[in-house]
């Protein structure tokens, strides 16, 4: 009896144990983290594999060489590793501490920084303790210390390198993850920000034409690709600073996309300048106290919001009106706009602002915007923003018919057929093929080798980034002045509350925009009509 | 084992001449007393320079190395034979084994890392080179070494005679200022013989540049550092005021402020 | 002209060194006097008061960059010496060694011209300290503290044109030049010079001035006669 007892304690002791044993699984073998996870291979080749400066990126890379700073802005592809110093000795002998000894007396600022840093000190406070910890477990590695040597030594080659978002996933793979569900929304994003700054043929086109560095400010903010300094900047990597909206103005301000400025002086802003200091940005998004943490919704607080009370790290998954440039589908064109996007694959399709997915989408916004304002007030202000941008978008197709029957009736002076093609017409007939264009549009390239007008979304914008020999001509600028900047600008301020630059920076300029379109094609048809009669 | 016991086991004599040979090695100052230090330039010591010192310090020893012009201070330029940290007199060129010190010690306060990365070989292979760069070493010989002698015991009075001699006797205070900040009166206007403007050392950094040991400091006011506005005390100063000023000079060190580490 | 500051030290390519030189006994031998001139506009030297700390009014001294008479436009401080004599008289090197002080914050004199291998008795003639510095690279340089009435003695052994700093006062410095033979002289303040026997022939005869640069004339020397040279500096 007493040996059955015993045995039968040993047996239940024993499925006890294994089963708390079996409730904790090894740790799944993950994947490196892969910026490019998804992509097919002949796009890695062109954004993602190293070639130095030798050659520029994207479908078009024979045509330019890259900018020498793309070399820290877009480094998988572009860095070169420094021929100054070898560094490959410290790296074989992990010789950690000469990193120091050196940088801080040559760069000390950076050594300081890391020093009041949370690499360097990872496990100082509580939350960072935990935080780490949670790396560590996932990681399998002892995080006492996060050191030069860890980002940027290349154990592989014995060189150094600029860490890109593939070495902080390292450790920081939630992150990271969330980072690559930009993909999912595609673009305008971060992910692919140096895609749509490469893809563009009129890049190429300036570079070949000269013009390669002053497209300096273009690559500069559209290097939020590969990098994750560009929010918690290099080397204090404060999650604080992150959270603050100044961390997106640098780039999020401007013509196209006034955000710094609508947001800045909306009540939304001024409230958040007068109260700064008593905003908590220590706290992590998901634990915000709206009305005791922040006063007013920060850039971070609305757009890093997914759904469902979950925050995520990237602000891209609510969009619904890629910054104003796609035209919805949910209206009536007049003029070419109605069969936009002409078959070319590589551009957004028109906007269903009431389809499935962006109706779901209008309500995450709610659940945000419910946290101060009520359900009903938040809805209408939407609603009024679709209305607004409906009425925009029908102010822009008028403006078109009016350039495009301009151009129908023979009246662009100088003619398509005798100025500049579009630009790189021989790059895009060469590499991209009717898979990518659609077929109309491949053919036009093939037969008029680019020697035809391109007016509105998307590519007609070409004529605010390079001007060619009689191409664009004025009137094609001031289309896509009103299309390009006031009416995205009028966006802005119509989303971010800021009622002047809604108006006086958006509609207003549009309508004075459409009037000197119009006083243009008048001019133009006239001249042309003057110069008939005299030839005859 | 009590002393008593392990000398009658070992024996007086075996006992005294392990420990003098345990002293000798513990005492013996890092020195390149084992190190051949060649005489001729070799072909290590031309590829470890160009791998290792070029980028600063140039291909010519001229301190103009491509990573040079962001740098302060800057690279050393050897073209003058002005060598700052030495135990040779003022003026006098140094002698090979300071010259290998250097290396292997590095200069704190600046980027000269050092450069135990290397072999004690390759160190050494490195100091022809370095000589090669200046006509000086052609037409003199280094000056005898000064020997450091015997360090007087630290007291509140050798710190207090110290600072009389920091204050009133060399006026120290005048470039290095009161604290030892080198914030003095004449501090701002300081060049080296390069013509860059160079600071009087902040001494409460405690990071000296020739190493912060008591015999260090020591020899720096005895020889001067070549090259730089810093003379040398050595016709002024008795050995034991020497000491005390060392004493002095090395209480002005504040470890609160430079809790950086 | 001297470009950069840093560079104290012309190079001795100015100085023909290392010649061979035979000492012999000069029996017929002629002089050379004459007067080294200034012919520009002296511009009003400026007090520059630097520092932090209150200057007693001895180092209120002007600096003797350029030192000009008033009657004659005579230059002082300017060295005149033949560059190219192989054969003369006997390089004797001072028994009591040249001094050079510090009163008042200043080097005096400004310009100590020597015979390779004599030995300066640098003194301290002031209360406080100074430092004398130079950075020569033939001569071995020497960078020492004095304090009052402190003499230090150095000897010169390499034909070169040395500065001589204090790097407490800025403001002043002299100038030693070291030649290799012993014809030579330095200007008073009338800008005269005068050098004695020197065997028949002709010779390069160069002045050098701190500021102005260098000038050099030829010159025939006859037995027992004396001859006349006149430099002149003008602006340029």
């Amino acid at each position: 009896m007493k040996k059955l007892g015993l045995g039968l304690c040993l047996s239940v002791m024993m499925a006890l144990t294994s089963a708390v044993w079996a409730a904790e699984p090894p740790p799944k073998k993950e994947t490196p983290p892969d910026l490019y996870e998804g992509t097919p291979d002949w796009y890695r080749a062109v954004y993602k594999d190293n070639v130095g400066l030798k050659e520029g990126s994207g479908p078009f890379k024979d045509y330019f060489k890259p900018q020498m700073l793309d070399m820290y802005w877009q480094p998988n592809r572009h860095y070169e590793p420094m021929k100054n110093l070898d560094h490959s000795l410290f790296i074989e002998k992990e010789r950690r501490d000469l990193c120091v000894t050196c940088h801080e007396e040559a760069t000390p600022g950076v050594v300081r920084d890391w020093r009041s840093s949370g690499h360097k000190n990872p496990k100082s406070t509580p939350y960072l303790s935990a935080r780490t910890a949670e790396i560590e477990k996932r990681t399998n590695r002892v995080l006492n210390e996060v050191h030069c040597f860890d980002c940027h030594a290349d154990t592989k080659t014995k060189q150094i390198r600029m860490p890109t978002g593939e070495v902080c996933g390292e450790c920081h793979r939630p992150q990271f993850d969330d980072f690559l569900r930009e993909r999912e929304v595609g673009r305008p994003n971060h992910i692919q920000s140096w895609e749509a700054n490469t893809i563009v043929p009129w890049y190429a086109e300036a570079a070949r034409r000269g013009y390669l560095y002053g497209q300096h400010g273009c690559d500069l903010c559209h290097s939020g690709a590969e990098k994750c300094d560009v929010c918690h900047t290099r080397h204090k990597f404060s999650a604080a600073e992150g959270r603050q909206p100044e961390a997106c103005i640098s780039c999020h301000m401007g013509p196209d996309h006034p955000d710094a400025e609508s947001y800045g002086e909306s009540k939304h802003g001024v409230i958040y300048h007068k109260e700064e200091e008593h905003f908590d940005f220590n706290r992590p998004l998901a634990e915000v106290r709206p009305g005791k943490d922040y006063r007013t919704p920060t850039c971070q607080f609305c757009h890093m919001y997914e759904k469902h009370g979950r925050f995520i790290h990237n602000p891209v998954m609510k969009g619904i009106w890629r910054m104003g440039t796609v035209p919805p589908k949910n209206l009536e064109y007049t003029s070419g706009l109605k069969d936009y996007p002409y078959g070319i694959k590589i551009i957004a399709d028109k906007i269903d602002v009431y389809s499935e997915e962006n109706v779901a989408k209008r309500s995450y916004w709610l659940e945000v915007c419910a946290k101060c304002h009520s359900d009903r007030f938040a809805d209408t202000y939407l609603k009024s923003l679709d209305e607004f941008m409906f009425q925009a978008h029908t102010l822009a197709d008028r403006a078109q018919k009016i350039v495009e029957d301009l151009i129908a009736d023979g009246f662009l002076y100088p003619g398509a057929a005798v100025r500049d093609p579009y630009p790189l017409s021989d790059g895009i007939e060469k590499q991209l093929s009717p898979a990518f264009l659609g077929e109309p549009i491949y053919n036009a390239f093939k037969t008029l080798k680019g020697k035809f007008p391109v007016v509105g979304p998307i590519l007609g914008v070409y004529g605010m980034f390079l001007q060619q020999q009689d191409n664009p001509s004025s009137i094609e600028n001031d289309y896509n002045r009103l299309w390009f900047w006031y009416k995205l600008q009028g966006y802005k301020g119509t989303a971010h509350v800021q009622q002047d630059v809604s108006w006086w920076w958006g509609q207003a300029p549009m309508m004075m925009e459409f009037t000197k379109i119009q006083s243009e094609a008048a001019r133009l048809r006239r001249e042309g009509r003057i110069e008939k009669t005299a030839a005859k | 084992m009590k002393p008593k016991v392990l000398l009658s086991r070992v024996g007086l004599w075996s006992a005294t001449a392990a420990a003098s040979a345990a002293l000798l090695i513990g005492i013996a100052p890092m020195t390149a007393k084992a190190v051949n230090i060649p005489t001729e330039v070799t072909e290590d010591g031309k590829n470890t320079y160009k791998k290792y010192c070029s980028p600063c310090h140039g291909e010519e020893g001229k301190g103009d190395g491509p990573l040079a012009r962001s740098m302060l201070p800057k690279p050393r330029d050897f073209t003058r034979g002005a060598y700052k940290f030495r135990t040779t007199p003022s003026g006098s060129l140094p002698t090979d084994d300071d010259i290998y010190r250097t290396i292997s010690y590095g200069v704190p306060n600046s980027t000269m890392i050092p450069w135990d990365i290397l072999t004690d070989a390759q160190r050494a292979s490195v100091i022809p080179v370095l000589k090669s760069f200046s006509e000086a070493f052609g037409v003199r010989k280094p000056d005898p070494s000064i020997s450091v002698g015997l360090e007087i015991r630290p007291s509140e009075k050798t710190v207090a005679e110290g600072k009389k001699i920091y204050e009133e006797k060399l006026e120290c205070w005048k470039c290095h200022g009161v604290e030892g900040r080198g914030d003095g009166p004449s501090a701002a206007e300081q060049e080296d013989d390069f013509g860059f403007p160079i600071k009087p050392f902040d001494f409460t950094t405690g990071k000296f540049k020739g190493g912060n040991s008591s015999s260090d400091v020591y020899l720096r006011f005895t020889t001067g550092l070549n090259g730089t506005p810093m003379p040398s005390f050595a016709k002024e100063l008795t050995d034991e005021q020497r000491w005390c000023l060392t004493h002095y000079v090395l209480s002005l060190i504040k470890p609160e402020e430079n809790k950086e580490k | 002209m001297s470009g950069f500051v840093g560079w104290n030290v012309i190079f001795p390519k100015y100085i023909l060194a290392d010649k061979d030189y035979t000492e012999v006994e000069v029996t017929d031998g002629g002089a050379i006097i004459g007067n080294v001139k200034y012919m520009g506009d002296l511009a009003t030297l400026s007090l520059n008061l630097s520092g932090n700390w209150e200057l007693p009014e001895t180092s209120t001294t002007a600096p003797e960059k350029l030192v000009v008479s008033r009657i004659n436009n005579g230059l002082k401080y300017a060295v005149v010496s033949i560059t190219d004599i192989t054969k003369g008289k006997k390089r004797a090197t001072p028994t009591i060694h040249p001094i050079i002080d510090q009163q008042k914050n200043t080097y005096i004199p400004h310009v100590v011209a020597i015979l390779a291998g004599t030995t300066i008795d640098i003194l301290n003639g002031d209360e406080e300290l100074h430092t004398v510095h130079t950075c020569s690279v033939k001569n071995q340089p020497f960078n020492l503290g004095t304090t009052y009435k402190q003499r230090i003695s150095e000897k010169f052994d390499s034909p070169e044109i040395i500065k001589l700093t204090c790097d407490i006062h800025k403001k002043t410095y002299a100038w030693i030049v070291i030649l290799d033979n012993p014809y030579f002289d330095t200007t008073d303040k009338n800008g005269y010079f005068e050098i004695c026997d020197i065997p028949p022939g002709t010779y390069k005869l160069q002045v050098w001035h701190e500021e102005l640069g260098k000038l050099e004339k030829e010159v025939t020397i006859h037995p027992k006669e004396t001859s006349n040279i006149e430099f002149v500096y003008s602006p340029n």
